[in-house]
């Protein structure tokens, strides 16, 4: 029974990326656009990524980053008073927590940003997870499906740049989605 | 409907801890660092036919800002680099003449001698240095990205004995993998110093209560762990979690508080806080290596 059950994940799990990752988006478009826009919101006060760490989406793990310094607060390792903690780094915990709503309901599991270099000049760019990758990393970091929203428009030849030389793979024009170790 | 959980407060001993935790080392401003500026500004860097996509200007940029900020070396997005930025943190933070001596000569001649290393990277390495992309702030990181695909193409371990030569997209496989004991041979050969192991690839540490073996070793030196970055950064999204270190970071302090573990560590450009439970301390060391201070 066990081996059926794991006979069923892996080949769920092994259904290609871009189609998984096409139907999340498809599926849960208005969602997350919500979600990008929360976010962006928030990130203008203070640069942070956020997520859940258990499935049930009990515990969260937030990672603020200053200048000098990044901070994790994560709610399953201790019990850190986020009400308490993330007014001090200017974040709203309503708004967060409006935020964390939205990911649930569209069962998100992380938001950060990451960024991309053109000519020298950063081009940030919005990450979304919604899934572990099923295949086993020995020696080598956890994979995630990501979905990845540029900020600002790329122009062609910088798409094709970027496609050429990562493993990112366009929906759209506007979407992308790759395969990342948690978008560090 | 409230998905964060409202927690107890954290009490006055605890914010202390973690006060005490987020002080950053500041009073570690090396005298080196500054004759190593000095170096670097003086040096003439011109453009070199080694490494036809990177200019001198970029590369005195990368090493400048490595020598000032060496926190913020970072390994790249989705690579297996870990190993390689955690030994250019040590090498820029605790011999950075060396470091730069290094860079300079392997840009300008193509090879360099890094204390008993020899390094004389591939020509398909030296074309590929300066045109990646998509890979966060390395994409501008020059002096970072010749470094570290040089040391990937050069240093082997056993992992990298089933992908020895470069193909693109390698960052992320088992060509770029660093084992402890490859770490550790890194570490010696070109830190020239003594280097304590404890622990292994498969094999946790042997020390004892871990938490009182690294108060010790910090005493002692520079603390580097070799770690399974699934209880450092954890998700119970995870399908399979292998019980097997993946990444590299720099120890800076440890401190327990009522059974919790706050640490203060290096990694993917940062200096990071973060807490962690009795579980996830237990479950996240494999490899512990301590860098004698005395000796550099």
């Amino acid at each position: 029974m066990k081996i059926k059950l794991l006979l069923i994940v892996c080949i769920v799990s092994c259904a290609r990326p871009v189609y998984r990752s096409q139907q999340f988006y498809e599926e849960n478009h208005e969602s997350i656009q919500n979600i990008l826009h929360l976010y962006n919101q928030l990130y203008e006060h203070q640069p942070f990524n956020f997520g859940f760490t258990d499935r049930s989406h009990r515990y969260v793990s937030i990672e603020i980053r200053t200048p000098n310094k990044r901070y994790i607060f994560n709610t399953a390792h201790y019990s850190f008073n986020l009400d308490t903690i993330l007014p001090k780094f200017g974040i709203d915990t309503a708004a967060l927590r409006k935020l964390a709503v939205y990911m649930h309901l569209s069962d998100c599991t992380w938001i950060g940003r990451q960024q991309f270099f053109k000519n020298g000049v950063a081009e940030e760019v919005n990450y979304l997870s919604f899934g572990a990758v099923a295949k086993p990393s020995l020696f080598s970091e956890q994979k995630f499906y990501v979905l990845g929203f540029p900020i600002h428009a790329w122009d062609k030849e910088f798409q094709q740049l970027i496609f050429k030389k990562s493993n990112i793979t366009p929906i759209n024009d506007s979407v992308f989605y790759t395969i990342s170790n948690r978008f560090k | 409907m409230n998905r964060i959980s409202h927690c107890t407060t954290i009490n006055l001993t605890g914010l202390i801890c973690i006060l005490l935790l987020c002080i950053i080392t500041s009073s570690e401003v090396f005298a080196n660092s500054e004759k190593a500026l000095d170096i670097l500004d003086k040096s003439r860097i011109t453009q070199s036919s080694h490494w036809p996509h990177v200019t001198p200007e970029d590369l005195h940029r990368n090493l400048q800002e490595n020598i000032l900020h060496p926190e913020r070396i970072y390994q790249g997005s989705a690579t297996n680099f870990c190993g390689y930025a955690a030994f250019t943190y040590l090498l820029v933070k605790y011999q950075p003449e060396k470091y730069l001596v290094t860079i300079i000569d392997l840009y300008q001649n193509g090879t360099a001698v890094c204390g008993k290393q020899k390094l004389q990277p591939s020509k398909e390495i030296r074309n590929l240095v300066g045109t990646i992309a998509g890979k966060g702030k390395l994409d501008i990181h020059v002096a970072d990205q010749l470094f570290f695909y040089t040391l990937a193409d050069q240093v082997k371990g056993y992992l990298n004995i089933a992908d020895k030569k470069y193909d693109p997209g390698n960052e992320n496989t088992i060509w770029a993998a660093t084992n402890l004991k490859k770490f550790k041979r890194m570490v010696s050969n070109m830190m020239e110093t003594p280097v304590i192991l404890e622990g292994g690839d498969i094999l946790r540490p042997e020390v004892g209560n871990n938490f009182q073996y690294l108060q010790h070793q910090l005493e002692q030196g520079k603390v580097v762990l070799f770690v399974n970055s699934k209880y450092l950064y954890p998700s119970r999204n995870y399908i399979f979690k292998l019980r097997a270190p993946t990444h590299f970071i720099v120890l800076h302090k440890i401190v327990k508080h009522e059974g919790t573990y706050f640490i203060d560590y290096w990694d993917y450009g940062y200096n990071t806080f973060q807490a962690m439970d009795k579980k996830m301390f237990r479950k996240l060391i494999f490899g512990i290596i301590t860098i004698h201070t005395n000796s550099l």
